[in-house]
């Protein structure tokens, strides 16, 4: 169910220069929501008219907890904010990922900030998951990852933590079993994945992401061109409601 | 009580004079999750054509200062879509519906006009700012003997009161105006968006895959309130006035200069709850003031 309102702010840390944890006392949210969702998040200045949509990197029992990056003039608001300030937010949106059969192996592949969305889902997965994550530099929330558990890879482009490369290079050289893959981050990198997917038959869930206005579904703002299975063309669906997790296969990623 | 706050817009009784502003509220679904939809004056729907409209590409929309940039291009699963899904739902719902329609040619206009004439609902709002195909793409909106024509053509298949929606970017909004008042308007709706471009020089290109899209929002208010006014005193017709309300003070602003009612676009994006907050806002000012009905200070600016 969705919800308008205020939460207060806990631990506020930065994980790296210019990327920011917080966790958000909203109960409302944590108890309704998915892997894969997100939330609206208003910069506090009013004159910032459109909220910033960021995933949930994790789900509590009455906080959510969200990692973001510094990018422009609303992310750069949320840092100043201290503990018990308030926030206003608007959420859980969109429709999150489906979680495995039993039985089955999954593959989780993220890149850059696309990794938090990944990190409950990786905790909800019932069977076995490795999981591939691709820095530009520094490695950041892996421990996370293994810390329920998981066997993670890491790549990055200078070779901090490990691989040098791209995340897509080292699942091809490590080439890991799989029934299904999940994959967040930059457009780029999820063709590059949902292409690899298709060529070892694979069905593959990519999140994606598209400028918001209202972030419910109401503005048509956020379109993501998809073909369906079956159906003459594609068109365009919104990232808010229909997504922002879809078939890797779905999406139209060229043009 | 509420009924202080009655307006009757051509002949349509509004429970109270805040409507949402089309294209900002879909059909009311996603919104009536979060309010009671019974709250409002009027729903404004999408704009509907007689065929699906696939809209433009991503990215569709960008921040600016006191505003936003849209170019979602008039996306639209088509009338037929429109009838069989999201009328019976609005339907439900205790409020009027205003249905906007929108076509590339004068023979699209008419045929969803005439699909739409036996159907349930309140009035047709027709949207001239598209381009106009026939004409080489120029708006439909931008000459008063056009309007004229295309609002007399479309009339001639409407079922409903027909509201016209002026666009701001024309030399004299008055003109435009009479013209779609002697082509037999019953409402005029203003103003709709101002197009606008934000560049991002990081990147060295424009946000918008379209490059330039429609300017909404708080900007806007001063030159859509100055419209308002302007085409109140030089018409007859009621005019439903829009173009960056998101308080009560605003709303109030837009009756005072004439106004019968309002609508509320890109402060929802902003504020989910702002049509029912405008309408609490309104009435404690009624209220405050003593004002036993809005005709008591609508058009009061001379
Ligand atoms: C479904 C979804 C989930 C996301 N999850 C996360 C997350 O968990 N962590 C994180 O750091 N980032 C996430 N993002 C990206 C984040 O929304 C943008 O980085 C943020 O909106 C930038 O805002 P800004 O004010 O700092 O930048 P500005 O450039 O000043 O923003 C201007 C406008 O563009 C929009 N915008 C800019 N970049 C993006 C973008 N990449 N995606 C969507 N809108 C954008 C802003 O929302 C705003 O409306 C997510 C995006 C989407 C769509
Ligand atoms: C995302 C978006 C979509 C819109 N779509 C339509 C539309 O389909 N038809 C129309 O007549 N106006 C459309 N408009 C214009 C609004 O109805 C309104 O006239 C304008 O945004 C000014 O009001 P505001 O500042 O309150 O948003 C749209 C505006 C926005 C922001
Ligand atoms: S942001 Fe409005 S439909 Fe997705």
């Amino acid at each position: 169910m969705n919800t308008y309102y205020k939460a207060a702010i806990r631990n506020q840390k930065e994980l790296m220069p210019g990327i920011w944890k917080m966790e958000l006392e909203a109960p409302e949210i944590a108890h309704s929501a998915r892997p894969g969702q997100f939330i609206q998040m208003y910069p506090p200045d009013e004159r910032n008219l459109l909220a910033r949509p960021i995933s949930l990197a994790a789900i509590h029992g009455e906080s959510v907890e969200v990692v973001y990056r510094v990018v422009g003039k609303g992310t750069e608001q949320f840092p100043r904010l201290r503990d018990n300030d308030t926030v206003q937010l608007m959420g859980p949106l969109g429709d999150g990922f489906t979680l495995p059969e039993a039985g089955e192996r999954s593959v989780i592949i993220g890149g850059g900030l696309g990794i938090p969305p990944l990190l409950e889902l990786s905790k909800r997965i019932p069977g076995e998951a490795e999981v591939f994550l691709g820095y530009a530099d520094a490695p950041f929330m892996d421990g996370d990852f293994r810390g329920h558990g998981r066997k993670v890879h890491v790549a990055s482009q200078t070779g901090n933590g490990g691989f040098r490369g791209t995340v897509l290079e080292l699942v091809e050289t490590i080439a890991p079993l799989a029934d299904r893959v999940y994959a967040c981050g930059p457009r780029q990198m999820l063709q590059a994945v949902a292409e690899w997917a298709e060529r070892q038959g694979i069905p593959v869930q990519v999140s994606m992401e598209e400028r918001m206005a209202c972030g419910i579904g109401a503005c048509l703002g956020c379109a993501v061109k998809i073909q369906k299975p079956g159906e003459k063309d594609w068109q365009y669906l919104r990232v808010c409601r229909d997504g922002p997790v879809f078939s890797g296969r779905e999406v139209v990623w060229n043009g | 009580m509420d009924d202080r706050m009655e307006t009757v817009v051509a002949g349509v009784a509004l429970k109270n004079p805040v409507i949402t502003a089309s294209g900002t509220f879909g059909a009311g679904r996603e919104y009536g999750e979060l309010i009671d939809l019974d709250r409002l004056g009027a729903v404004t729907v999408k704009g509907v054509s007689c065929e699906p409209w696939k809209g433009n590409p991503a990215p569709r929309i960008a921040e600016t200062q006191s505003g936003m940039l849209n170019s979602i291009g008039l996306q639209n699963p088509g009338v037929e879509h429109f009838i069989e899904y999201d009328l019976p739902f609005l339907r439900q719902h205790d409020t009027k519906i205003i249905v906007n329609i929108c076509g590339h040619t004068l023979a699209q206009y008419c045929a969803v006009a005439e699909r739409l004439a036996d159907c349930d609902v309140d009035m047709l709002e027709l949207n001239i700012s598209c381009p106009n195909v026939e004409e080489g793409g120029l708006a439909f909106g931008t000459d008063p003997h056009v309007v004229e024509r295309v609002v007399r053509a479309v009339r001639h298949y409407v079922g409903q009161p027909l509201a016209v929606k002026l666009s701001p970017e024309v030399a004299d909004i008055k003109e435009i105006a009479r013209a779609a008042v002697s082509g037999g308007a019953d409402v005029l709706s203003l103003i709709n968006t101002l197009r606008g471009m934000k560049i991002d020089i990081h990147r060295r290109r424009p946000v918008l895959a379209s490059k330039t899209g429609g300017y909404s929002g708080p900007g806007i208010m001063p030159v859509a309130l100055r419209m308002v006014y302007e085409v109140c005193r030089a018409v007859d017709v009621p005019v439903i006035g829009m173009g960056g309300i998101a308080t009560f003070e605003d709303a109030l602003e837009f009756i005072m200069a004439g106004a019968a009612a309002v609508a509320v676009g890109t402060a929802n994006f902003h504020n989910p709850y702002a049509t029912v907050e405008i309408i609490e806002g309104i009435r404690g000012y009624m209220e405050e003031n003593n004002i036993a009905s809005l005709d008591r200070i609508r058009g009061i600016i001379d």
